[in-house]
């Protein structure tokens, strides 16, 4: 059994992965995506059972985990999830599929069409970018004047993927939002993250704390992770002032640094326990 | 009812209604630039949908929403997201055993110096999403592979860190282009140009290419790797005679076709998608 961890640069989640490897007595490497060269085609010998994706780059871990999966890696998250997870339109559109409560949510393809979408829909709304983590290029718009301003924008800065618009009804929450972290069939921690700003994300200053899984958040939890198509992902649920609960996103390479410390769940190790079964199964075949 | 999905309704389109017309076919033209897609409502008046849009990102997203609600789509959204993607087709080509010019993937512009070396010179590097051969070249030194790599990395975007490096193929001034529908091979035509490039996008010319079956086994074996449809292949003959498939199209135009092979294509493309309903 041996286990690669597939890293740009290590950040504090990577460095528990590869402990909690160490300390499991895992043959394990890191790989740098930086230095990798795949070929197409052609039989390579798998050098790992399975293979954790890492990479802070979201197109290298998405091409990464296609290529190793055609070599017949298993890999942490699967290509199939993280291409989902990685596209917020696949990811709502999934979603709804399976009936998983997640915000009104509508798409135009040009400034026009957007612009009499967001009026129908009621400001404030959201707008994001199809692609990209850590709460970048997150728009709330409260107004005509703001729509106008940010579709001209994005249509005359963005490139070609700035050219779909994802526009979202915006959730009154109570300024936090609940993150929980899926581990397979298993919600293994939740967490508040607390921030004054709308957006509740760590790179916007948001608090940790402890969140209880309740029945609700738990059920909702893993109806979201089945949807993307499972796997260890984290889950990003609303509170909506009128008392429902809404899956805003799904992670598939999250970082879980701020669900480790208030709830003292080890969830590094979490996802090693899940490498290794994932990596047995792929043995098994 | 059949639904047409277009953008900018080219002479490809009005050759498609026109055959919808003349097999009194009820259909609805959509302009996907004007609609706005509400993921929580139930579109289900289309029996099919056929998806013409010319921005791929377009055609993508809506055959994924369409397909949420329970619709077909030509091409349905699975082999359209493969098909988009070069690195995608690639990799579904090389599962299914169809020869294609050897591919590398690097992650950075070191990385992907070395593959370059590795392959020799010249190589193609050709971005991810893109057609008419749109930011395609062709690298024939180190200097050329050191400036291309930097400004793809410096001004490229979504993907702009993931470079898609391919043997350069000595072709004969010409490429082979195959249209597939299902299981048949509707036409192959040369593209002829005296650029690397032979797009007839870029104003090359085109005859009929003898349908032969080793290139009509390619051809279908090419289709079914990326999932089937109705799909352009792109073949290229290698000088010692070999062919390898280099590109398979989800929304091919056909106006060069046309000219070359006489064919009532939107006919043969709208009788497709009718015996699919």
């Amino acid at each position: 059994m041996r286990i690669g961890v597939l890293v740009s640069h290590l950040r504090l989640e990577e460095k528990l992965l590869l402990e909690a490897l160490h300390a499991q007595g895992i043959e394990h490497d890191r790989v740098t995506a930086d230095e990798l060269v795949f070929s197409l085609g052609g039989k390579q010998v798998p050098r790992y059972d399975a293979v954790l994706v890492r990479c802070t780059n979201p197109s290298q871990a998405l091409y990464a985990a296609r290529m190793l999966n055609q070599q017949g890696v298993a890999t942490v998250n699967s290509y199939d999830v993280i291409a989902t997870c990685s596209d917020r339109l696949l990811t709502s559109t999934v979603l709804r599929q399976h009936g998983v409560p997640a915000p009104h949510t509508v798409v135009a393809f040009d400034a026009e069409s957007a612009l009499a979408a967001i009026d129908a829909l009621g400001y404030p709304v959201v707008m994001k970018s199809l692609h990209g983590p850590w709460g970048r290029l997150l728009a709330r718009v409260n107004d005509r004047y703001g729509a106008e301003a940010l579709l001209e924008h994005k249509h005359v800065l963005g490139g070609y993927e700035h050219s779909t618009f994802y526009i979202q009804e915006y959730v009154r929450k109570p300024g936090r939002d609940i993150r929980s972290y899926v581990v397979g069939d298993q919600t293994v921690a939740a967490i508040y993250r607390r921030s004054s700003h709308w957006i509740t994300n760590a790179s916007h200053g948001a608090q940790a704390s402890s969140c209880p899984i309740t029945a609700r958040i738990e059920e909702l939890s893993l109806a979201a992770a089945r949807a993307v198509g499972g796997g260890c992902v984290a889950v990003d649920i609303l509170e909506a002032d009128d008392g429902r609960l809404l899956v805003s996103e799904v992670n598939a390479a999250p970082e879980f640094r701020d669900g480790m410390a208030p709830t003292g769940v080890d969830i590094a190790a979490q996802w090693v326990r899940y490498a290794l079964e994932v990596a047995a199964m792929q043995s098994g075949r | 009812m059949v639904g047409v999905f277009c953008s900018r309704i080219r002479d490809e389109e009005k050759l498609i209604f026109e055959a919808l017309e003349r097999r009194k076919v009820c259909f609805e033209i959509a302009d996907v630039r004007h609609a706005a897609f509400d993921l929580e409502e139930r579109r289900n008046h289309f029996g099919l949908v056929l998806l013409r849009c010319i921005s791929h990102s377009q055609a993508l997203y809506a055959a994924r929403i369409l397909e949420q609600n329970g619709i077909d789509t030509i091409n349905p959204y699975g082999v359209i997201a493969t098909c988009g993607d070069k690195l995608l087709t690639s990799a579904a080509l090389a599962e299914h055993g169809v020869p294609t010019p050897r591919t590398l993937v690097a992650f950075t512009p070191a990385a992907a110096l070395s593959a370059i070396e590795e392959l020799g010179y010249p190589v193609v590097l050709k971005p991810l999403v893109g057609s008419w051969g749109r930011l395609m070249c062709k690298v024939n030194d180190r200097q050329a592979a050191e400036a291309i790599l930097e400004h793809k990395e410096a001004l490229g975007n979504q993907h702009g860190s993931v470079f898609y490096i391919q043997e350069y193929v000595d072709k004969p001034q010409r490429d082979i282009r195959v249209l597939v529908a299902g299981d048949e091979v509707v036409y192959a035509i040369y593209r002829y140009s005296e650029h690397w490039i032979t797009n007839t996008g870029r104003g090359g010319d085109a005859s009929v290419c003898a349908l032969t079956p080793e290139l009509a086994q390619l051809s279908l074996a090419a289709a079914r790797a990326v999932g089937g449809g109705l799909l352009a292949v792109d073949v290229l003959e290698m000088p010692d005679g070999r062919l390898l498939v280099s590109e398979v199209n989800h929304t091919p135009e056909f106006h060069g076709a046309l000219k070359a092979t006489g064919m009532d294509i939107a006919g043969r493309i709208v009788d497709y998608a009718l015996g699919l309903v």
